[in-house]
């Protein structure tokens, strides 16, 4: 893994702006989506990003594709802030941004063949394999995700969900990307089968020395396949570090909650504590003033009702809370070492 | 609860408030007969919490439904026997079914925002039940209802009650649906998938509010699930299905610790755990057949690592393997711990 970083996420915002004013005028309210965002992704490196609905993880993706127009901050890509760019300049770039969707049953054409869902990205891009080699790509490709080259005849309704999702990457492979932003790329998948898909982005990381953004509700995959890891709460970073870091010794009571809440495949522990939140997660459209996290968190004081809790610094890592260096919570966290 | 886990590990097995004997759930379709279950026996007991694991397609939602009477017949078939308080389910009349359902039997689905009814207010859906069932007046329904909707947690129910299920979280709707399915007390709650498509924290809200009324009202819970976790947390016995039959049950703590099926140990070990290390996964090759084309002899043996000729040949029937524990494979006395 090198340490110059491939793509570098500053400040990214994303408000929503919603409706129209009213007969008086009155004022435009605003969702805000993503809430000064920061993360850099260096080549074969995997960030994780976690969080639950709602929490802007799928909003700051769109945005940092622009597929969304943020509203403030910067995307680099080697250094090139992408957000300045011309229609025609973003849509050459885009090879090297490649996505893979979590629906593996809607996000390919069903009267197209495999051969021709994977040859079409070469018709925007030509110049990445000339004509007379695209027959031997598309089969080598079909090799590199583990499907068998003599699969680019038939059509998607013909493989499994988990094969539908290696034809999803091997498409996002064909532009030969240096960044996938893998967005709940393995959620539809059963845990077989998604056992699969993710030892193959695995080996296509060291492979390819890939880049992933990997989104994902459930913690355990995001453990299991990120160097770093960023946990969200309406639209903020609530905390961030290397992965062993964060799911060892987590220092936001967010962060903790979220690690408790998860079942243990291990019936000698159901027994153990575990944190039940109180309450859902509020309406961004109101967010809550303060720390966003306090009307549910047991650890609030007066501070965090009116002030949002500035990012502090613990080692690597970085959490989001007025107490982050003082609370001792860490040890709820269900995160004692597996041999495995 | 307690007692009787003691009880069946004692050997001396109270009497099944259900007793599934060989249900089979084929279907017509365009290309043939497709059969989704095929001779799936197993037992409840009364206040037991019982976890059935599988993948898509196992065939783990489809026998239930078929139980609940929910297969639209034709293009289903179901056969077999259902037995509950001395009756077969299956095969009496309709009217005396659809008393059971609810009364006796309650379901609830992964998807709580679509099985409510848009149009209408959650008060009076979970108020709809007293007034049909019990013939209660509108104003003690409406009371029913509310003190159901406190029973389940949902806050300032007074209020809510006039809320249309769009105006809830996935979270509240489905405290909503397990209102509806407690009204009537019933003595079985199967939930299908009943999380799966809620967020982690408000998961284990849900899976709490479960134990708590189960705790109450000692009524037994048939949870259908592909997670793992949440069977080890919750279930007292758990059946693993593949391929549409039972192949592994067993009290949930030596399912987890020695497995007697190697689709079970696979299951297992390809989880991702938040509490490991990072590094490859144990993936299981391969994929489940389809319906239609299932593999000659045991429907694993093409993915299974320990597959022996026999295994291509012959299928392995469910068999007895220790105590409490059943398993459908040639090798299950042989198979390797997690």
């Amino acid at each position: 893994m090198s340490d110059t970083p491939v793509f570098e996420v500053r400040d990214i915002r994303k408000d929503y702006v919603l409706g129209k004013p009213g007969l008086f005028g009155g004022k435009l309210r605003t969702l805000a989506a993503v809430r000064d965002v920061s993360f850099t992704l260096c080549r074969g490196e995997t960030v994780g990003l976690v969080g639950e609905s709602g929490c802007g993880k799928s909003s700051l993706a769109r945005t940092v594709l622009r597929l969304n127009e943020p509203t403030g901050g910067e995307v680099r890509y080697h250094g090139q802030n992408i957000l300045d760019l011309p229609k025609a300049e973003m849509q050459k770039l885009r090879r090297h941004i490649q996505v893979v969707f979590q629906d593996p049953y809607s996000s390919l054409d069903p009267r197209f063949t495999v051969r021709r869902i994977l040859s079409e990205p070469w018709q925007v891009f030509p110049e990445i394999v000339p004509p007379e080699k695209r027959e031997a790509r598309v089969a080598e490709l079909l090799s590199l995700v583990g499907l068998n080259p003599s699969d680019a005849d038939r059509y998607p309704h013909q493989f499994s969900g988990g094969q539908r999702q290696r034809i999803g990457i091997a498409r996002a492979l064909a532009l030969e990307p240096e960044v996938i932003v893998c967005d709940e790329a393995v959620s539809a998948l059963d845990v077989s089968v998604q056992a699969q898909v993710v030892n193959l982005l695995k080996d296509l990381q060291d492979k390819l020395g890939l880049a992933y953004l990997f989104i994902a509700h459930d913690l355990s995959v995001v453990r299991h396949i990120s160097d770093r890891v960023i946990v969200m709460y309406l639209g903020q970073v609530v905390e961030e570090g290397p992965t062993d870091e964060v799911f060892r010794n987590p220092r936001h009571p967010y962060t903790v909650a979220l690690l408790s809440a998860v079942p243990l495949p291990d019936p000698k522990r159901r027994n153990r504590e575990v944190i039940v939140l109180e309450g859902e997660v509020p309406n961004p459209i109101f967010p809550p003033a303060g720390c966003p996290f306090h009307p549910r968190c047991a650890h609030a004081r007066d501070i965090c009702r009116s002030t949002l809790p500035p990012v502090r610094k613990i080692g690597e890592a970085s959490a989001r809370c007025h107490f982050a260096d003082e609370l001792d919570i860490s040890g709820i966290a269900p995160t004692i070492e597996h041999e495995s | 609860m307690r007692a009787m886990q003691q009880s069946e590990t004692q050997g001396a097995a109270p009497a099944p408030l259900l007793d599934v004997r060989d249900l089979r759930v084929t279907f017509d379709t365009p290309h043939g007969l497709v059969r989704a279950v095929g001779g799936v026996s197993w037992t409840l007991s009364p206040g037991e919490t019982l976890g059935i694991i599988g993948e898509s397609g196992s065939g783990k939602s489809v026998g239930l439904e078929a139980i609940m009477g929910l297969i639209k017949t034709p293009p289903g078939h179901v056969s077999g026997q259902v037995m509950f308080d001395r009756r077969d389910v299956l095969t009496m009349p309709e009217r005396d079914r659809r008393q059971l359902r609810g009364e006796k039997i309650a379901m609830i689905f992964q998807d709580a925002m679509s099985a409510l009814n848009p149009s209408l207010t959650v008060g009076t859906q979970i108020a709809e039940v007293y007034r049909l069932r019990r013939k209660c007046s509108h104003a003690d329904a409406e009371r029913k209802a509310i003190e159901l909707m406190d029973r389940v947690k949902i806050p300032s129910a007074k209020t809510r009650i006039g809320n249309y299920p769009h105006e809830f979280s996935g979270g509240m709707c489905q405290r909503v649906m397990i209102a509806t399915a407690l009204a009537l007390n019933p003595q079985i709650l199967i939930a299908d998938e009943p999380t799966t498509a809620l967020d982690v924290t408000v998961q284990r809200q849900i899976m709490t509010l479960l134990a708590e009324l189960q705790r109450e009202d000692g009524m037994a819970l048939v949870l259908i699930t592909h997670d793992l976790g949440l069977v080890a947390e919750t279930v007292d016995r758990a059946m693993v299905m593949y391929a549409g039959r039972l192949v592994e049950s067993a009290p949930v703590s030596a399912l987890f610790e020695v497995p007697s099926h190697p689709y079970t140990r696979g299951l297992i070990r390809s989880m991702p755990r938040i509490d490991g290390a990072s590094g490859k996964l144990h993936a299981i090759g391969g994929t489940p057949p389809a319906a239609g084309r299932m593999p000659k002899g045991c429907a694993f043996h093409p993915r299974c690592e320990m597959r022996v000729e026999r295994c291509g040949i012959e299928r392995p029937n469910l068999r007895p393997v220790g105590k409490n524990r059943a398993a459908a494979c040639h090798l299950a006395e042989e198979i390797p711990h997690v």
